[in-house]
Protein backbone atom coordinates (compact mmCIF):
# COMPACT_ATOMS: atom_id res chain seq x y z
CA UNK A 1 0.00 0.00 0.00
CA UNK A 2 1.07 3.42 -1.16
CA UNK A 3 1.98 6.09 1.90
CA UNK A 4 -0.49 8.30 0.23
CA UNK A 5 -3.36 5.57 0.80
CA UNK A 6 -2.66 5.39 4.06
CA UNK A 7 -2.24 9.03 4.78
CA UNK A 8 -5.85 9.02 3.46
CA UNK A 9 -7.23 6.49 4.96
CA UNK A 10 -9.46 8.44 7.85
CA UNK A 11 -11.28 10.02 5.10
CA UNK A 12 -11.78 6.99 3.20
CA UNK A 13 -13.45 5.59 6.22
CA UNK A 14 -15.39 8.59 6.84
CA UNK A 15 -16.47 8.58 2.66
CA UNK A 16 -17.45 4.72 3.39
CA UNK A 17 -19.85 5.71 6.38
CA UNK A 18 -21.63 8.28 3.88
CA UNK A 19 -21.50 6.68 0.63
CA UNK A 20 -24.87 5.11 0.86
CA UNK A 21 -26.92 8.13 1.63
CA UNK A 22 -24.42 10.28 -0.97
CA UNK A 23 -26.11 7.34 -3.29
CA UNK A 24 -30.10 7.37 -2.44
CA UNK A 25 -30.03 10.63 -2.11
CA UNK A 26 -33.16 9.92 0.18
CA UNK A 27 -35.01 13.01 1.95
CA UNK A 28 -35.27 11.43 4.90
CA UNK A 29 -30.94 11.72 5.27
CA UNK A 30 -29.79 14.00 3.21
CA UNK A 31 -26.18 15.01 3.30
CA UNK A 32 -25.26 18.70 4.05
CA UNK A 33 -23.42 20.52 1.03
CA UNK A 34 -20.19 20.81 3.22
CA UNK A 35 -20.44 16.82 3.50
CA UNK A 36 -21.55 16.87 -0.37
CA UNK A 37 -18.93 18.71 -1.50
CA UNK A 38 -16.19 16.84 1.03
CA UNK A 39 -17.54 13.20 -0.43
CA UNK A 40 -17.01 14.27 -3.79
CA UNK A 41 -13.35 15.69 -3.76
CA UNK A 42 -12.82 12.54 -2.18
CA UNK A 43 -13.96 10.16 -5.14
CA UNK A 44 -12.18 12.10 -7.35
CA UNK A 45 -9.32 11.35 -6.36
CA UNK A 46 -9.18 8.09 -4.25
CA UNK A 47 -9.46 5.05 -6.54
CA UNK A 48 -10.72 2.33 -3.96
CA UNK A 49 -13.73 4.79 -2.68
CA UNK A 50 -14.84 5.52 -6.54
CA UNK A 51 -14.68 1.82 -7.23
CA UNK A 52 -16.72 1.03 -4.08
CA UNK A 53 -19.26 3.73 -5.44
CA UNK A 54 -19.72 2.39 -8.30
CA UNK A 55 -19.70 -1.15 -7.08
CA UNK A 56 -22.37 0.26 -4.69
CA UNK A 57 -23.97 1.57 -7.66
CA UNK A 58 -24.27 -1.32 -9.80
CA UNK A 59 -25.50 -3.62 -7.15
CA UNK A 60 -28.13 -1.23 -6.55
CA UNK A 61 -29.17 -0.88 -10.21
CA UNK A 62 -28.57 -5.32 -10.38
CA UNK A 63 -31.51 -4.86 -7.43
CA UNK A 64 -33.84 -3.27 -8.61
CA UNK A 65 -34.20 -5.47 -11.89
CA UNK A 66 -35.21 -8.05 -9.20
CA UNK A 67 -38.60 -6.21 -9.20
CA UNK A 68 -41.07 -9.11 -9.68
CA UNK A 69 -44.10 -8.28 -11.37
CA UNK A 70 -47.72 -9.01 -11.00
CA UNK A 71 -50.12 -11.07 -12.27
CA UNK A 72 -53.03 -8.75 -13.39
CA UNK A 73 -55.64 -10.87 -12.94
CA UNK A 74 -54.94 -11.11 -9.44
CA UNK A 75 -54.75 -7.15 -9.31
CA UNK A 76 -57.95 -6.51 -11.21
CA UNK A 77 -59.88 -9.53 -8.85
CA UNK A 78 -58.47 -7.42 -5.82
CA UNK A 79 -59.59 -4.44 -7.55
CA UNK A 80 -63.04 -5.85 -7.82
CA UNK A 81 -63.34 -6.83 -3.83
CA UNK A 82 -62.28 -3.44 -3.35
CA UNK A 83 -65.34 -1.80 -4.53
CA UNK A 84 -67.72 -4.18 -3.67
CA UNK A 85 -65.87 -4.09 -0.16
CA UNK A 86 -66.60 0.11 -0.25
CA UNK A 87 -70.39 -0.15 -2.09
CA UNK A 88 -71.54 -2.47 0.68
CA UNK A 89 -70.70 0.34 3.21
CA UNK B 1 -65.61 13.12 -3.37
CA UNK B 2 -66.71 10.64 -0.06
CA UNK B 3 -64.59 8.90 2.28
CA UNK B 4 -64.81 5.75 0.88
CA UNK B 5 -63.75 6.97 -2.60
CA UNK B 6 -61.33 9.16 -0.83
CA UNK B 7 -59.72 5.22 0.50
CA UNK B 8 -60.58 3.31 -3.08
CA UNK B 9 -58.52 6.39 -4.60
CA UNK B 10 -55.64 5.98 -1.92
CA UNK B 11 -55.85 2.46 -1.66
CA UNK B 12 -56.29 1.11 -5.42
CA UNK B 13 -53.07 1.86 -7.32
CA UNK B 14 -50.85 0.44 -4.06
CA UNK B 15 -52.24 -3.04 -4.95
CA UNK B 16 -49.24 -4.29 -7.39
CA UNK B 17 -46.72 -3.15 -4.67
CA UNK B 18 -49.31 -4.53 -1.78
CA UNK B 19 -49.29 -7.78 -3.82
CA UNK B 20 -45.25 -8.03 -4.26
CA UNK B 21 -44.39 -7.26 -0.91
CA UNK B 22 -47.07 -10.13 0.50
CA UNK B 23 -45.80 -12.75 -2.02
CA UNK B 24 -42.07 -12.08 -0.73
CA UNK B 25 -43.32 -12.92 2.39
CA UNK B 26 -45.97 -15.59 1.66
CA UNK B 27 -43.46 -17.09 -0.78
CA UNK B 28 -46.89 -17.92 -3.37
CA UNK B 29 -48.97 -15.70 -4.89
CA UNK B 30 -52.15 -17.15 -3.67
CA UNK B 31 -51.74 -17.01 0.09
CA UNK B 32 -50.23 -12.99 -0.93
CA UNK B 33 -53.62 -12.41 -2.85
CA UNK B 34 -55.64 -13.61 0.64
CA UNK B 35 -53.07 -11.52 2.82
CA UNK B 36 -53.85 -8.47 0.44
CA UNK B 37 -57.45 -9.29 0.35
CA UNK B 38 -57.32 -9.52 4.28
CA UNK B 39 -55.03 -6.16 4.87
CA UNK B 40 -57.48 -4.18 2.51
CA UNK B 41 -60.82 -5.20 4.66
CA UNK B 42 -58.58 -4.52 8.08
CA UNK B 43 -57.41 -0.88 6.35
CA UNK B 44 -61.41 -0.11 5.28
CA UNK B 45 -62.24 -1.24 9.24
CA UNK B 46 -59.70 1.08 10.74
CA UNK B 47 -59.78 4.04 7.92
CA UNK B 48 -61.35 5.93 11.24
CA UNK B 49 -58.10 5.67 12.57
CA UNK B 50 -55.62 6.57 9.46
CA UNK B 51 -54.45 10.13 10.01
CA UNK B 52 -53.94 11.03 6.24
CA UNK B 53 -49.95 10.87 6.48
CA UNK B 54 -47.89 8.40 4.75
CA UNK B 55 -50.98 6.00 3.06
CA UNK B 56 -48.65 3.62 1.54
CA UNK B 57 -46.84 3.10 5.18
CA UNK B 58 -50.07 2.62 6.23
CA UNK B 59 -51.22 0.49 4.44
CA UNK B 60 -48.03 -1.79 4.39
CA UNK B 61 -48.20 -1.84 8.32
CA UNK B 62 -51.36 -3.13 8.26
CA UNK B 63 -49.99 -6.25 5.90
CA UNK B 64 -47.79 -6.82 8.25
CA UNK B 65 -49.47 -6.87 11.23
CA UNK B 66 -51.67 -9.12 9.43
CA UNK B 67 -48.80 -11.40 7.80
CA UNK B 68 -47.72 -11.93 11.99
CA UNK B 69 -51.08 -13.17 12.61
CA UNK B 70 -51.45 -14.97 9.76
CA UNK B 71 -48.17 -16.94 10.36
CA UNK B 72 -47.92 -16.74 13.93
CA UNK B 73 -45.94 -19.44 14.50
CA UNK B 74 -44.04 -19.49 11.52
CA UNK B 75 -41.73 -15.71 11.16
CA UNK B 76 -42.73 -14.41 7.97
CA UNK B 77 -39.51 -13.40 5.94
CA UNK B 78 -38.75 -11.63 3.06
CA UNK B 79 -37.59 -14.01 0.53
CA UNK B 80 -36.85 -13.37 -3.25
CA UNK B 81 -37.35 -16.81 -5.26
CA UNK B 82 -35.69 -17.04 -8.30
CA UNK B 83 -38.39 -19.38 -9.75
CA UNK B 84 -41.22 -16.94 -8.76
CA UNK B 85 -39.31 -13.97 -10.40
CA UNK B 86 -38.60 -16.40 -14.00
CA UNK B 87 -42.47 -17.23 -13.62
CA UNK B 88 -43.58 -13.32 -12.79
CA UNK B 89 -41.42 -11.74 -15.95
CA UNK B 90 -44.02 -9.66 -17.83
CA UNK B 91 -45.64 -11.25 -20.82
CA UNK B 92 -43.52 -10.84 -24.11
CA UNK B 93 -42.92 -7.31 -25.68
CA UNK B 94 -44.20 -5.82 -22.19
CA UNK B 95 -39.89 -5.09 -21.43
CA UNK B 96 -37.55 -4.66 -23.97
CA UNK B 97 -35.72 -7.10 -25.98
CA UNK B 98 -32.39 -7.97 -24.44
CA UNK B 99 -29.36 -9.50 -26.85
CA UNK B 100 -28.36 -12.78 -26.47
CA UNK B 101 -25.20 -11.50 -24.76
CA UNK B 102 -27.52 -9.68 -22.04
CA UNK B 103 -29.39 -13.06 -21.52
CA UNK B 104 -26.04 -14.69 -20.72
CA UNK B 105 -25.08 -11.77 -18.41
CA UNK B 106 -28.48 -11.74 -17.04
CA UNK B 107 -28.26 -15.64 -16.12
CA UNK B 108 -25.35 -15.41 -14.67
CA UNK B 109 -25.79 -12.25 -11.84
CA UNK B 110 -29.26 -12.95 -11.16
CA UNK B 111 -28.56 -16.16 -9.35
CA UNK B 112 -25.58 -14.85 -7.49
CA UNK B 113 -27.81 -12.23 -6.56
CA UNK B 114 -30.66 -14.14 -5.24
CA UNK B 115 -28.10 -16.39 -3.57
CA UNK B 116 -26.50 -13.25 -1.57
CA UNK B 117 -29.58 -11.42 -0.81
CA UNK B 118 -31.23 -15.02 0.70
CA UNK B 119 -28.23 -15.87 2.35
CA UNK B 120 -28.82 -12.11 4.43
CA UNK B 121 -29.47 -12.49 8.06
CA UNK B 122 -33.64 -11.88 7.94
CA UNK B 123 -33.66 -8.11 8.98
CA UNK B 124 -30.79 -7.29 6.56
CA UNK B 125 -32.98 -8.80 3.85
CA UNK B 126 -36.18 -7.23 4.46
CA UNK B 127 -34.42 -3.73 4.03
CA UNK B 128 -32.64 -4.29 1.36
CA UNK B 129 -35.91 -6.07 -0.91
CA UNK B 130 -37.74 -3.22 0.48
CA UNK B 131 -35.77 -0.16 -0.56
CA UNK B 132 -33.92 -1.32 -3.56
CA UNK B 133 -35.96 -4.01 -5.09
CA UNK B 134 -39.45 -2.45 -4.03
CA UNK B 135 -38.14 1.23 -4.27
CA UNK B 136 -39.62 2.45 -0.46
CA UNK B 137 -37.82 5.63 0.79
CA UNK B 138 -36.15 5.23 4.22
CA UNK B 139 -39.26 6.87 6.28
CA UNK B 140 -41.33 4.32 4.39
CA UNK B 141 -39.27 1.06 5.09
CA UNK B 142 -38.95 2.48 9.16
CA UNK B 143 -42.80 2.49 9.19
CA UNK B 144 -43.07 -0.56 7.42
CA UNK B 145 -40.72 -2.45 9.71
CA UNK B 146 -41.55 -0.75 12.74
CA UNK B 147 -37.90 0.64 13.16
CA UNK B 148 -36.04 4.17 13.39
CA UNK B 149 -34.30 5.50 10.15
CA UNK B 150 -31.31 5.09 11.56
CA UNK B 151 -31.45 1.41 11.84
CA UNK B 152 -32.81 1.33 8.18
CA UNK B 153 -29.87 3.06 7.06
CA UNK B 154 -27.18 1.07 8.85
CA UNK B 155 -28.82 -2.55 8.14
CA UNK B 156 -29.14 -1.15 4.45
CA UNK B 157 -25.53 0.03 4.12
CA UNK B 158 -24.43 -3.45 5.73
CA UNK B 159 -26.76 -5.22 3.64
CA UNK B 160 -25.59 -3.92 0.75
CA UNK B 161 -21.58 -4.56 1.47
CA UNK B 162 -22.55 -8.08 1.87
CA UNK B 163 -24.11 -8.51 -1.40
CA UNK B 164 -21.15 -6.82 -2.50
CA UNK B 165 -18.75 -9.06 -1.04
CA UNK B 166 -20.63 -12.63 -1.97
CA UNK B 167 -20.81 -11.38 -5.39
CA UNK B 168 -17.32 -10.30 -6.13
CA UNK B 169 -16.37 -13.73 -4.18
CA UNK B 170 -18.98 -15.21 -6.92
CA UNK B 171 -17.11 -13.65 -9.85
CA UNK B 172 -13.69 -14.57 -8.20
CA UNK B 173 -15.04 -18.68 -8.33
CA UNK B 174 -16.13 -18.07 -11.73
CA UNK B 175 -13.14 -16.52 -13.16
CA UNK B 176 -11.35 -19.30 -11.49
CA UNK B 177 -13.51 -21.95 -13.00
Amino acid sequence: MKISEVMSMPECNWVKSHLIQYLDRDPSAPLTDAELRRLEAHIAICDRCAALSEDYRETSTALRQLRTHVDQESVDRLSSSLKKLISEE
Amino acid sequence: MSREEDFRLLVEPEIPVLLRVARSLAGNSRDAEDLVQETLIKAFQGLHNFDGKYPRAWLFTILRNNSHNVWRKKKPTYVLDWNLTQESRPAFNAEPPRSPEEEVLRGIIEPNLLNAVNALPEEFRSTLILVDVEGFSYAECAQILGVPIGTIMSRRSRALAKVRKSLLKAREEAVRG
